[in-house]
Order: C-alpha cells, then sequence, then structure tokens
C-alpha cells in the first residue's frame, strides 16, 4: 500500500502541475466565453506571440526576466488586438456564436502556419541548461515546474482579488453575469471587452512563459494547453468561473495518472476519454451550472 | 491534363463530404466543428474493411462500412451531446476531433502514425480498376478519368439523397427543430431524435466520401484528417452558402482553384521554401475564411425555399364558398381523432429554488368548453401551462388525462396524447414558410421518416401531396392563403399570431392550450380570433383553455373563469361571475379599468 502511494505520488504532483497550469488557460477562455460571449481559440495565437516574444528576446540577448515582461506585454497586446482589429467587428454585427469560434479557430490556424513559414516548425529551446530541481516525496520538481505551480495558484488568486474587489474587475462579473442589465447600469461594454481580452491575454502569457521556459517554443506549442483548457471547459461546466478551473485540475490529474495506470502513449485517449464520460454522465459539467453566453 | 483529372476527382469527392456538411450544419443548424472525423471514420473504415474480409472489387460494400461506422461514431458522441440541448455541442465536437487523431495514431489496427498503404482500387465485382484504360464501348478512359467518373457518379447520387432529405416532410422537420427545438416538441417529436438523425445522416454521407477518398488514394494516414482538414470544410460550405446543395457544389470548386492557384502562384513567385508554402497555404486559407465571414457570411447561394402551388379546384368544386368559411367541416378521418377530453390537475406546486410559482392549483378542463385563466403578470399562470403540457416538472400534484396521470411525461408525449399549446411568444418557425409552419405540425406523415422516406417513397410522397392540399385548406380557413409562400418571420405579428392558431389546429389536438393567443392584435382583428377559437370549441368540440389578459376576449370567448394570482386560484366561476366581481377586478386591473370591465 505504502508502495503504491510512493509510486502514484509523483504522477500526481505532475498532474497537480499540469492541471494548475491548463486551470489559468481554461480561466481565460471561461472569461472571454461568459463576458464576451464567445469561444475564443484566439488565446492560442496569444499563447504562440507570448512564447515567440520571449525567445526572441533572449534570443536578442535581453535578460529571462525582461523577456518574461515582454512576453507578458506581447500576450496582452496580441489579445487585445485581436479583440479590436477582428472580434469587434463580428460582435457589434451580432454575429452568431459559431462565425465568432470559427473566426478565432481561424486565426489560430493562420497564426499557427504563419508563425512556422517565417521562423520554421523548428523547436527552440530557451534555456539550454539543465534546470535547477529538487526532489520532493520521490518526485524530481524543476524550477519551472514549481514556477508553473506557484503563478498559476498567484494567479488564480489574484484574478479572484481583481474580479470582487476592483470597479473595473465588478464591471467584468456584471457584463458576464447580464450584459443588458450591466449596459442599463452605465457599464461600458466595449471597455469592459477591451479589459477582459487584456486580463485573459496576462494570464495565458503567465501559462505560456513557465511552459516553454521547460520544454522550448515551436508553433504548436499552444495546441494542447488549448484544447486541455477546452476539455477542462467540458469537464467543469462553465456555471461559475471556479468549474473550469477544478476540472482542469481533475484533467491534469487524469492524464499523468493515466501514465502510472496504462503506458504514455494512451495519455490522451484516457484523458479525453475523461471527458466523454464527464459529458454522459453531466453534460452540463460535472460542477453544473451550464452558462449560455448572451450578448446584448 | 492528369493533373487536372485528379484535382477535378478529389474536388468531386469533397462535394460529397461537404454535402455531408450542409445537412448537419446548414439544414440541422447544429455547430459541429469536428467533421473531418466522420470523413476520416469513413476512410479507416473502408480501408480496414477492404484490407481484412472484403473480396476485391467490393467497392460498393466498402462505401457502406464507411458509412456505417461514420453514422455510428455520429450516433456514439451525438447521443451525450445533443440531450442537453446542444449548448456544448460545439466544444464537444471539436473535442472528439482531437480525441480522433490521438485514438488513430494509437491503435495498431489504423496502422498508427504510418497509416494505411495499399487500400485496394475502385473494383465492382470481377472488375478492379489497374493502370490501364478501360473500354466503355463509346470511349475509353484511363484509369484517372475512371476515378474521376466513379467520384462524378457518387457525387451525383449524392445530390439526389440529398435534395430527397431536403425537399423531403423529414427535411422540413430538421429545419423546423434548428428554428425553435421547444416548439417541434410541443407538437409530438423529439427535437433530440430529430438532430441525432441528421448529424447520423449527414455523417454517413460524409463516411461515403471518406470511404471513396481512401480507395483513390490507397493510403490514408493520420495527419490528413487534421484540423486543417476541418478549416478546409468549413470555408468549402461558408464559402458556398451552408444551406444550399448547389453552394455546398460551388463552394468547394471555388474553394479548390484558389486552392491550386494559391499552390501554383507560391511554388513560382514567392521565394519561399517548398515547406513554408504549405504552411503559407494553410495561413492564407485561415484568413480566407475570416474574410468571407467578413464580406459573405451567407456564402455565394442562398437558402432556397420550396413554393407550394395552391392545388387546382376539381371542376364543379364550390371553391369560393369554401374560401370564404371560416370554420369549415373538416374530412371525417381527422375528427375520427377527438375524444372526450379530460384533462384536469390537482394540488399542483412549482418552485423554483425558493420562489413558489404554482402553490397548490386544482384545475379541470370541461370537453368543448373555453376555459379561461386570468390573473396579474407572475401569478403562476404560464407555469400551469407549462407542467400540463410537459415542459416544466410539477414539484407536487397530479395531472390526469383520460384517467392517466402523466406527470413525467416529455412534452413530445403529451402532445401525441392530443394536449398541445400555443406559446406566449408565438414561436413559429421563422425561415419556414408560412405553409410549411402548417405541414410541418400536421401528424400522419410517413415522410417526416428518414428511413421510411426512402424505404416507401410511394407513401410518403402520395401521403405529402394529400397533406399539402390539407395545409392550403387551413391556410384559406385561417385567411393566411395569400401568405403561404413567405417565410413566417416575415409576416406581421397579428399573421404570426393566427398561423400560431393554423399550426395547432393542424396538429389536431383534442385539448388546446392557448397562451394569450390575441396579446398585441389589433383590436379590430380580434373577431377573425374569436371566430377561430370559438370555432376549435363549438364546431369542432375541442376543449380550450386559454391564458388572457384582454378581458373582452374573456368575456367574448370563455365558458368558464380561473383568477389566479401568487400561484393559487383565488376565484373561479362564469366569466359574468368573475369579471363580474369589482373587488377581484379591481385588485387585478386597478380600479378605473376594472370599472370598464
Amino acid at each position: 500500500m505504502h508502495e503504491t502511494i510512493l509510486s502514484i505520488l509523483p504522477y500526481g504532483i505532475n498532474g497537480l502541475a499540469l492541471g494548475l497550469n491548463v486551470a489559468i488557460v481554461a480561466l481565460a477562455l471561461a472569461l472571454i466565453w461568459r463576458t464576451v460571449g464567445m469561444l475564443d481559440f484566439g488565446i492560442g495565437a496569444v499563447y504562440l506571440a507570448s512564447a515567440y516574444t520571449l525567445w526572441l528576446a533572449k534570443s536578442a540577448g535581453l535578460p529571462l526576466v525582461v523577456g518574461m515582461a515582454v512576453a507578458i506585454a506581447a500576450g496582452v497586446f496580441f489579445s487585445v488586438l485581436n479583440y479590436l482589429v477582428v472580434y469587434r467587428f463580428f460582435i457589434k454585427r451580432n454575429a452568431p456564436l459559431f462565425v465568432l469560434v470559427v473566426v478565432s479557430l481561424s486565426l489560430f490556424v493562420a497564426t499557427e502556419n504563419f508563425v512556422a513559414a517565417i521562423l520554421s516548425a523548428e523547436r527552440f529551446y530557451i534555456i539550454d541548461s539543465i534546470l535547477l530541481g529538487w526532489t520532493l516525496l520521490g518526485t524530481r520538481l524543476n524550477v519551472a515546474q514549481i514556477a508553473k505551480m506557484a503563478i498559476s495558484l498567484i494567479t488564480l488568486g489574484a484574478i479572484a482579488m481583481f474580479c470582487l474587489h476592483s470597479r473595473a474587475g465588478l464591471a467584468i462579473l456584471a457584463v458576464a453575469d447580464n450584459p443588458r442589465l450591466a449596459q442599463g447600469m452605465g457599464i461600458e461594454l466595449d471597455r469592459a471587452y477591451i479589459r477582459t481580452f487584456a486580463i485573459a491575454g496576462f494570464i495565458v502569457s503567465l501559462a505560456a512563459i513557465p511552459d516553454v521556459a521547460e520544454s522550448g517554443v515551436d508553433p504548436y506549442v499552444a495546441a494542447t494547453p488549448l484544447f486541455l483548457a477546452l476539455a477542462a471547459i467540458i469537464i467543469g461546466g462553465l456555471g461559475a468561473f471556479k468549474n473550469p478551473v477544478r476540472g482542469a485540475v481533475m484533467l491534469g490529474l487524469a492524464f499523468h495518472l493515466a501514465v502510472w495506470a496504462f503506458a504514455s502513449r494512451w495519455q490522451e485517449v484516457i484523458a479525453y476519454s475523461f471527458v466523454m464520460a464527464a459529458l454522459i454522465i453531466r453534460p452540463q459539467g460535472l460542477f453544473g451550472g451550464v452558462s449560455t453566453p448572451t450578448r446584448p | 491534363m492528369i493533373y487536372v483529372v485528379d484535382v477535378l476527382t478529389y474536388a468531386a469527392i469533397m462535394v460529397i463530404a461537404t454535402r455531408g456538411y450542409m445537412l448537419i450544419k446548414g439544414l440541422g443548424g447544429l455547430l459541429h466543428l469536428g467533421h473531418a472525423v466522420f470523413f476520416g471514420l469513413g476512410a479507416y473504415a473502408a480501408a480496414i474493411a477492404s484490407q481484412t474480409f472484403l473480396p476485391a472489387g467490393a467497392y460498393p460494400i466498402s462505401l457502406l462500412c464507411g458509412a456505417i461506422a461514420a453514422a455510428a461514431g455520429a450516433g456514439l458522441i451525438g447521443w451525450p451531446a445533443l440531450k442537453d440541448r446542444a449548448r456544448y455541442f460545439m466544444i464537444i465536437t471539436f473535442s472528439m476531433q482531437l480525441i480522433f487523431i490521438t485514438i488513430v495514431i494509437n491503435l495498431g489496427i489504423t496502422g498508427g502514425p504510418d497509416g494505411i498503404s495499399g487500400i485496394p482500387k475502385v473494383g465492382f465485382g470481377p472488375w478492379v480498376l489497374t493502370s490501364r484504360p478501360v473500354n466503355l464501348g463509346v470511349i475509353e478512359l484511363s484509369a484517372s478519368s475512371m476515378n474521376l467518373l466513379v467520384a462524378l457518379l457518387l457525387m451525383g447520387a449524392s445530390f439526389l439523397f440529398c435534395r430527397r432529405i431536403i425537399e423531403s416532410p423529414y427535411g422540413r422537420l430538421v429545419r423546423a427543430t434548428r428554428e425553435d427545438d421547444l416548439a417541434v416538441e410541443a407538437y409530438g417529436r423529439s427535437a433530440t431524435n430529430v438532430r441525432l438523425s441528421i448529424f447520423a445522416i449527414g455523417a454517413a454521407l460524409t463516411g461515403i466520401a471518406g470511404a471513396a477518398f481512401a480507395h483513390y488514394f490507397n493510403y490514408i494516414g493520420p495527419s490528413q484528417f487534421e484540423l486543417e482538414l476541418v478549416i478546409l470544410f468549413l470555408i468549402m460550405l461558408i464559402l458556398g452558402g451552408q444551406y444550399s446543395i448547389v453552394g455546398a457544389t460551388i463552394g468547394v470548386f471555388v474553394t479548390m482553384a484558389l486552392l491550386e492557384g494559391l499552390r501554383f502562384g507560391l511554388e513560382h513567385y514567392a521565394l519561399i521554401s517548398t515547406d513554408a508554402v504549405a504552411h503559407v497555404r494553410k495561413g492564407i486559407f485561415s484568413l480566407i475564411l475570416v474574410l468571407v465571414l467578413i464580406v459573405k457570411p451567407s456564402g455565394l447561394v442562398r437558402e432556397r425555399f420550396s413554393n407550394y402551388r395552391r392545388p387546382a379546384p376539381e371542376p364543379g368544386a364550390d371553391k369560393p364558398a369554401q374560401a370564404i368559411s371560416l370554420v369549415v367541416s373538416e374530412p371525417a378521418e381527422r375528427n375520427a381523432s377527438l375524444k372526450p377530453a379530460a384533462l384536469s390537475c390537482k394540488d399542483l406546486h412549482k418552485s423554483f429554488g425558493g420562489l413558489v410559482a404554482v402553490n397548490g392549483v386544482d384545475l379541470s378542463l370541461m370537453e368543448g368548453k373555453i376555459t379561461a385563466i386570468i390573473g396579474p403578470n407572475g401569478a403562476g399562470k404560464t407555469t400551469v401551462f407549462n407542467m400540463l403540457s410537459g415542459f416544466v416538472a410539477p414539484t407536487k400534484g397530479e395531472v390526469t388525462f383520460k384517467g392517466k396521470n402523466i406527470v413525467g411525461l416529455a412534452p413530445p408525449e403529451i402532445a401525441r396524447l392530443g394536449i398541445a399549446r400555443t406559446f406566449q411568444d408565438v414561436r413559429i418557425w421563422p425561415r419556414l414558410t408560412a405553409i410549411e409552419n402548417v405541414l410541418a405540425s400536421l401528424r400522419d406523415q410517413p415522410g417526416e421518416n428518414a428511413i421510411r422516406l426512402f424505404a416507401q417513397p410511394r407513401v410518403s410522397d402520395s401521403k405529402e401531396a394529400e397533406n399539402i392540399e390539407y395545409a392550403w385548406h387551413l391556410m384559406e380557413r385561417f385567411r393566411l392563403s395569400e401568405k403561404a409562400n413567405q417565410l413566417a418571420g416575415e409576416l406581421s405579428y397579428a399573421q404570426r399570431k393566427m398561423l400560431a392558431l393554423a399550426r395547432l389546429r393542424a396538429y389536431d389536438p383534442s385539448i388546446m392550450l392557448l397562451d394569450e393567443p390575441t396579446s398585441g392584435v389589433d383590436p379590430k382583428r380580434l373577431g377573425e380570433f374569436f371566430d377561430q377559437i370559438r370555432g376549435f370549441a363549438e364546431s369542432e368540440h375541442r376543449t380550450i383553455c386559454m391564458i388572457e389578459h384582454n378581458m373582452t376576449v374573456v368575456r367574448e370567448l370563455a365558458d368558464w373563469v380561473l383568477f389566479i394570482d401568487e400561484g393559487r386560484v383565488v376565484a373561479q366561476g362564469t366569466s359574468a361571475e368573475v369579471l363580474g366581481n369589482r373587488t377581484l377586478m379591481s385588485a387585478y386591473l386597478g380600479k378605473r379599468e376594472a370599472e370598464s370591465v
């Protein structure tokens, strides 16, 4: 029994690290879904923008910390740019949800391919040396993994504080709850949307930076976190912002415990089967409360 | 030349798959983002079947295997995904796309990441396509041209198949479900089953295309069915027009021409590597999709609506007399379904969280009479209707119809018992024409079952012809014949209200629940509504229960009136008794209005 627990533990810790990392991408998706009323695959493009900015900054000889700050700024900039240049056109014309989703998916695929065409599909590493690490309960954790978990927890807490205790955050929550009423109360939707995309860009960058610092960057690096975040939404539901976060943690654990129970090649199959199982048991998400996005 | 033939063959196969997508997304309105899965399922099923148990030359059976595999996949995904009113459908189908690729890469039978090669070429019985030219008697075709011919024949067959579906009662029901699923359920059909069936049919057609693709290329691998293929299908469908078979065809050929033109331009004029060409092409194509959605979101070809012709009057028929009659006598067989109504409810309760909407309502509808429910907004009137029609489950209490408790039955089951309703917000199917709204509500339609539509074409077609004639008869009765071929969403509010009554009458229920049938109607036109509603009860002996705020309507029509307030029946009696109760009316309408009642 003791041995079993010890053998599971590393997978559990890795699963938790992955889950927390996916959680902030899922939170970004949920934030845009509930506030703006669209499923934004474009955050995959934002992830790439942030990741490649970090690599370019590093290649240009900038210190890593400065590179990270620039990468975060790039993430925020591209997220807001997506809204201002592309999405706003469709939102103002009351485009159906499907159109918005197709547009955001196209943006993501276009970004992936243009990056591959311009910078090649090769994987570039930000940190060449072996990352500093420690062994905890039989699991070796490197500095990037620890940073991932810490950043995710801090981000989740900070976003909750921002939404509940700042004027801008409350305005976003009001729009997410009832856009028409929020508008009637004097909240400017366009400004709330810009803020939402800025926050989404910010937190997606925080997910991208430690991830690519650990594993390197290539044009397809955003696909897995984005799609896992999507799966987390299915598992957790979108009734409340905390639901996709819970879903992400469960998914991260399933993703790594699948390796412990089966083989690594079945990792994705098991994780996505978990999604399907959740879907069959509770189509509205394990934690309930389907929310259909509404726009005024 | 071979290059052009090959591109055309590929395009013909893609047309079939895109038509499958058109059935799912355009006709069915399902927000489906995993179409490459069905193409892939068809391809893998055909490849595996051809290499394991099918003999050489079993091309048609192989295509069938592709169709079955894709339809089964659709059923597997669609059943859980569609039962919760499809709100998550888009996310689920997209996830399905990701899962499919993962599974295909990891399974041994699918050849893993290497895929399956050596898939047999097209073959029919003893004849199998080889690289040698084929002599067809009048013409000799190369192997490539023969492939093109087979693909074109399949494309032609898929056109006939899709047209048959779109123009059938089944297609009409699918479109009605796309427009408003609750109204479909109120008229006795399961919206989930309708959606699931069109999802499976569209998938099967795409599976056939996938199987044809596998036999044409003789190789399939996971990379052929990834996200880029989804984007390609989306471009083809949206560019051409997602609601049209012709659009789904044009979209494919225009996209293929652009795709090949772009490849040629990039390879010959752009100073970039071959690797980069593929990426640039995909990138540009994704942006083209955005551009199409900006410039022409409805696509090149718009949805076409059937124009129903009024049947020619039989010689000697007294047509004008029938046209002006508001309440015409009905064919005997249609009235045969009317049995004495006996709907009642006892101690009906409904709470939403802490809010008690209905608090112990007792109600008994009298056969062939009109019962009106009145009361202030928020009194619980519509909630009572929702419980009687199965849209809301009571927290407590019984609803009895012909001695049987019907609580727990789904709305379509209750409707099929003969209890049908209208909605306060009308809920007509806006992108169906007025006559289609009536046709879609009729009960006896063999052609609204997709299997019977193809298995018993004559039965379906003759009944449809009969139904069209009957629908015209109803259009005249409800004074909508001039608007019959106009989209219902374009009718005036009063006409939509009248259409809601016509649709209800078409369903032929013994109990009619009318939720504010005259609200928003110009008082000058109220007489037409009175005649129709009175006709339902007096001439056709139907039991009517209506929610109404207009006391003129209540006084004019109601045999019995219930006053509901705060979820309880506060008073009931004849309209003279209830409307004559000054205290009650003053509390409900205010003193000044109460005096004018």
